[in-house]
């Protein structure tokens, strides 16, 4: 478990040196905030190898991306944290991921044995908690946030009105939020 | 508005996590400059959930570090520019202790980006590999899918020209003035639409049929050709492989007409089952 980073820099001060594209900075980055990113991409993608991958690529993109950062829009961490909520829901889509569980699904058939590189994404960081809720909000957590559909999609894959869909999100977010507020 | 109850309704965590809609986002940042409690409650949310995640945090393998510095090894600002060798760089005495200092951390330097270079190579190297490896694999399936489909195309072209040369073969036959041409029609009423040609070469004595439209044989059965010679049926040969076009039958000295029977594969010596067709030799 990682700690909480030791504060070297501020967020600000850590901005303007990735900024100005220095590599202390984004080493500091990366031991301070790997961790916690690489939880958020197992959680979603359940493939060690896979998620390491995607992990990388999140920082690639992120030391890409530092210029289009707005610190009025929110706060770093949040921003690192959609790139790898998206990133990951990709190679989630991607087809060549796709291929490989179908592989896995056969392989476990036939072997019933599951491969060493295999996690159980279930019980990782907030989807862990979001297994704690009720089946119908869970589902909804599910599909929108692990999976990335918009809830237009879930109302049509459901079959529930939108505005159900909606409630559902909400009460599960603010349950979530209790949950983790420290 | 009720600003309060807004903010308890869930649309902040939404906001943070990337799932509100186009429109729910736009309400929020509209709201956002005259509500500071708003942006006090997206604040308060973003930093539980990053403490959250950083007590969940699971260590990724180590070589993920290594591997990002490399690959972002040209990105990186340079700290500072190298010091400017000139000629009157004082000549420094030979000895076997490296000298401390610049030369040490440049010379360190120069190796971790020959190595960040190495393993960038490496890396696009391996990347060009299974680049080219897929397309291989790909160009190979599609090259067996068009032998595949060359072949079948091939078998129907034979099929074709088996056919064509049937009809030449019987066209031929026809155009003969020395070949004979007995239609043979239905022998009953209850047969009507049943026919079928013989061909009958007045010099060789080869004898040839075509099933122009005769009832297909039940199965078990086969249509057997008779030569009637002085009132006696003989055997002409068996029509089951006949099933269209011109087929070459017996060889008949002597006939006064033609009959075509319907009979247990294989034939009879004489016949037994039901006759389908006949026609008298003009």
């Amino acid at each position: 478990m990682q700690q909480h980073p030791t504060q070297k820099y501020t967020e600000a001060e850590l901005v303007t040196l990735l900024q100005q594209r220095n590599q202390s900075a984004f080493s500091y980055l990366y031991d301070n905030y790997a961790g916690a990113i690489y939880a958020v991409v197992c959680s979603i993608v359940p493939d060690n190898t896979l998620a390491s991958d995607v992990l990388q690529e999140v920082f690639v993109k992120i030391w890409r991306q530092i210029a289009t950062y707005d610190s009025t829009k929110g706060r770093l961490y949040t921003w690192m944290l959609n790139i790898a909520r998206n990133a990951s829901i990709d190679t989630l889509r991607s087809k060549g991921f796709q291929n490989s569980q179908q592989n896995r699904e056969w392989n476990e058939a036939v072997y019933e044995d599951i491969s060493s590189t295999q996690v159980n994404a279930e019980v990782i960081g907030l989807r862990k908690l979001v297994h704690t809720l009720k089946p119908e909000l869970k589902t909804v957590v599910e599909l929108a946030y692990f999976h990335g559909y918009t809830q237009e999609d879930i109302a049509a894959m459901l079959e529930i009105p939108l505005g159900t869909v909606k409630t559902r999100l909400r009460t599960a977010l603010i349950k979530l939020r209790t949950i983790i507020k420290p | 508005m009720d600003i309060q109850a807004y903010i308890a309704s869930g649309v902040v965590e939404s906001y943070v996590l990337g799932l509100a809609t186009n429109e729910e986002r736009a309400e929020l940042e509209q709201l956002l400059p005259q509500h500071p409690e708003l942006q006090d409650a997206i604040t308060a949310f973003e930093q539980s959930l990053e403490a959250f995640h950083h007590n969940e945090a699971v260590a990724p393998p180590p070589s993920i570090k290594a591997n990002l510095m490399a690959q972002l090894a040209d990105e990186f600002a340079t700290a500072a520019p190298p010091p400017l060798v000139n000629n009157t760089t004082p000549v420094v005495p030979l000895t076997n202790e490296p000298t401390p200092g610049n030369t040490v951390v440049r010379s360190i330097q120069w190796w971790r980006n020959l190595a960040a270079a190495v393993v960038a190579l490496l890396i696009g190297s391996v990347a060009l590999n299974v680049y080219y490896y897929n397309a291989a694999t790909e160009a190979k399936q599609t090259a067996q899918e068009l032998i595949s489909q060359n072949n079948s195309l091939q078998a129907r072209i034979d099929a074709t020209q088996v056919r064509l040369q049937e009809m030449n073969n019987g066209f031929k036959l026809m155009a003969d003035p020395n070949v004979l041409t007995v239609k043979l029609t239905a022998a009953s009423n209850e047969l009507n639409g049943n026919a079928a040609t013989v061909f009958w070469d007045s010099r060789t004595k080869d004898v040839f049929v075509m099933n122009t439209a005769l009832t297909p044989a039940p199965a078990g059965k086969e249509y057997q050709l008779w030569a009637i010679v002085d009132g006696v049926p003989v055997d002409a040969g068996m029509m089951g492989k006949c099933a269209e076009g011109v087929c070459k039958m017996k060889n008949i000295q002597k006939a006064q007409a033609f009959a075509i029977s319907l009979e247990d594969a294989g034939g009879n010596p004489t016949p037994k089952g039901t006759i389908y067709v006949l026609g008298k030799v003009s």
